[in-house]
């Protein structure tokens, strides 16, 4: 993959909402490939519709969105697909679809549609993203007969293959146990020394703190104050307790332990 | 790859059944005649033209007949299962028997010719369907709920006005004709019918195959079909059209012949498993094969009379219907 090319993502004066109600307001932040930006916030505080947002699948009432100071509305479909990517929060699962046709699906974007042989290139990159994911043992299976942090993988595998510059994680930490989760965390960096920029969603702070350079908190009681900036300076005790109205206890390392009993 | 062989040796072993079904079929009158027998006579006999009349104008359309209306309804019932997201799924959901019946109802009210009967239950399920996908249309996207739900109420409400018209005009000849028609028949058709139905069903298989990735990435759902480049409107309204003409332009001949859209596709993807190319090809060839089987069934068992071939379908289908509800997993 060739990507030289540095980009950038920019969120700009962004107010998403349905009908009259503003669900996330006055929104500015900017994301460069090769940096891995978190998202965090409560449940319902809208970090998936941002998401949706981003991908064109939901507009905005007012804003701008720009990949390299063009709208993204202005991206033909398949240029799209191949400047931003999203892994879903519901992974879809079909018993007629083995793992390594999900991740070859990923080189949609660069085939015909009537096209289903895969060039050597794509092909190597589709190999490339089976051992980057430890997929090979399940490449065969179809996605019905897998477990659920197996599917998580494979279709993570499917938005590598992908090659986009930008990609949108919705919790990507979901379902995997602890080794796959620290396994999850080597490979979004090797990801993003590509020089691809993430934007990853979790609710895990400790998986964050270690995994990102910046930090969206999206904050639910004004939702026009949000803190963006880098993850040492947006996760400290106090920015965090204001959000989650609980007790946090810092044990050093960046790493954080929530404490519950309130106040 | 391994599983290639499997599913070309599948593929092979339904055409070849296929094709028995055909042969049988063209040997059938009453009972099932021996197919050698039959073609050796063909060559041989005195009466070697009135055997041939027979061949080519009576048991070569209506073999053709089922073949076609095999093809056709099964890939239109496939796509509308890949659509709705619904493996029960059927062509029928969306409006084009009860509009197709509406209409060549009304047409005989108003005194037109039965020869233009099939042009007018073709607009009419034309129409029906325009009708029910403007309902079903919602943010650009086509919505499967909306598609199943709007599509159920259109063609109850076209039902209930079909049989209102026909209960107060029972005594009508040609309305009892039209009632046959409503069970389906493939019998009384002429090679020169087929051109239509044919022509529709070479353009819509081959453009069904044309779409097979796309078909297997809309699998993954609307949502994920477009972060691979999809362009998903487009893509919907396009398959929609062509399950909506293939499933019209044999309904308008041949009647209303349920589940064979429903049940076809199900052992389909489950033959031809991992490749959506060979599911589109076999779901056609098991749809023509039960076609041709069961229109075969209509003149054996009870010889003399043709029994309507929905109903036939019926009888196998229902019980199918209720093995495949209980297999389903409703949760998803």
């Amino acid at each position: 993959m060739n990507n030289e090319s540095i980009m950038h993502l920019e969120v700009i004066k962004l107010n998403i909402g349905f009908k009259s109600e503003i669900l996330l307001g006055n929104l500015n932040f900017s994301l460069t490939t090769g940096e891995i930006l978190g998202l965090i916030g409560v449940n319902g505080v809208g970090k998936s519709t941002l998401l949706k947002t981003i991908m064109r699948k939901i507009k905005p009432s007012s804003g701008l969105i720009k990949i390299n100071d063009k709208d993204i509305n202005h991206y033909k479909l398949k240029d799209f697909a191949k400047l931003v990517n999203f892994l879903e929060q519901n992974l879809a699962v079909s018993e007629y679809l083995t793992v390594k046709d999900l991740v070859k699906l990923g080189r949609n974007p660069y085939q015909k549609i009537f096209q289903w042989q895969l060039s050597d290139f794509d092909q190597s990159i589709v190999k490339q993203a089976l051992e980057l994911l430890d997929l090979f043992k399940v490449a065969d299976m179809p996605l019905s007969k897998i477990s659920g942090g197996e599917l998580q993988r494979a279709w993570l595998g499917s938005v590598i293959a992908q090659g986009s510059r930008f990609l949108l994680l919705d919790e990507p930490s979901n379902n995997l146990d602890i080794n796959h989760q620290l396994n999850l965390s080597r490979i979004l960096k090797h990801i993003a020394k590509q020089n691809i920029g993430l934007l990853v969603v979790s609710h895990d702070l400790n998986f964050l703190s270690k995994v990102t350079d910046k930090v969206i908190l999206l904050n639910c009681d004004s939702r026009y104050n949000h803190i963006f900036g880098s993850t040492k300076d947006v996760l400290t005790q106090s920015n965090l307790e204001a959000v989650f109205k609980l007790k946090f206890k810092h044990l050093g390392n960046q790493d954080f332990l929530l404490d519950y009993h309130n106040g | 790859m391994f599983y290639g062989n499997v599913l070309q040796i599948r593929f092979i072993i339904s055409i070849l059944l296929l094709l028995t079904a055909l042969i049988l079929s063209l040997s059938t009158a009453d009972c099932i005649n021996n197919p050698f027998k039959v073609f050796h006579n063909l060559l041989t006999s005195d009466s070697q033209s009135l055997n041939l009349a027979i061949l080519w104008q009576i048991r070569m359309p209506r073999a053709l007949f089922a073949l076609v209306t095999g093809i056709s309804l099964s890939v239109s019932g496939y796509i509308l299962q890949v659509l709705t997201n619904n493996c029960l799924a059927d062509p029928f959901i969306i409006g084009i028997a009860s509009g197709a019946g509406l209409f060549s109802i009304l047409g005989l009210f108003c005194g037109l010719s039965c020869q233009l009967l099939p042009a007018i239950a073709f607009l009419g399920s034309l129409l029906t369907c325009v009708i029910v996908l403007k309902l079903a249309h919602q943010n650009q996207l086509i919505n499967s709920t909306r598609l199943l739900l709007s599509g159920f109420a259109i063609s109850s409400l076209c039902s209930a006005v079909m049989t209102l018209l026909v209960l107060l005009n029972g005594n009508n000849l040609k309305v009892m004709s039209l009632l046959y028609w409503l069970f389906g028949t493939l019998a009384n058709k002429t090679l020169a019918d087929l051109n239509f139905p044919v022509l529709i069903a070479i353009l819509g298989v081959s453009l069904t195959l044309y779409l097979a990735k796309a078909l297997r990435i809309l699998n993954l759902g609307i949502s994920s079909a477009s972060n691979f480049g999809l362009n998903v409107p487009k893509l919907q309204l396009s398959l929609l059209i062509l399950a909506v003409l293939m499933c019209s332009s044999v309904t308008a001949y041949c009647g209303i012949i349920g589940f064979v859209g429903l049940i076809s596709p199900n052992i389909g993807r489950k033959i031809f498993y991992q490749d959506e190319r060979y599911q589109i090809m076999g779901t056609a060839i098991i749809g023509s094969i039960i076609v041709v089987v069961a229109d075969i069934l209509t003149r054996i068992t009870i010889p003399g009379q043709d029994l309507p071939i929905g109903s036939v379908l019926a009888l196998i289908g229902s019980p199918f219907f209720l093995y495949l509800m209980n297999e389903y997993n409703f949760e998803n």
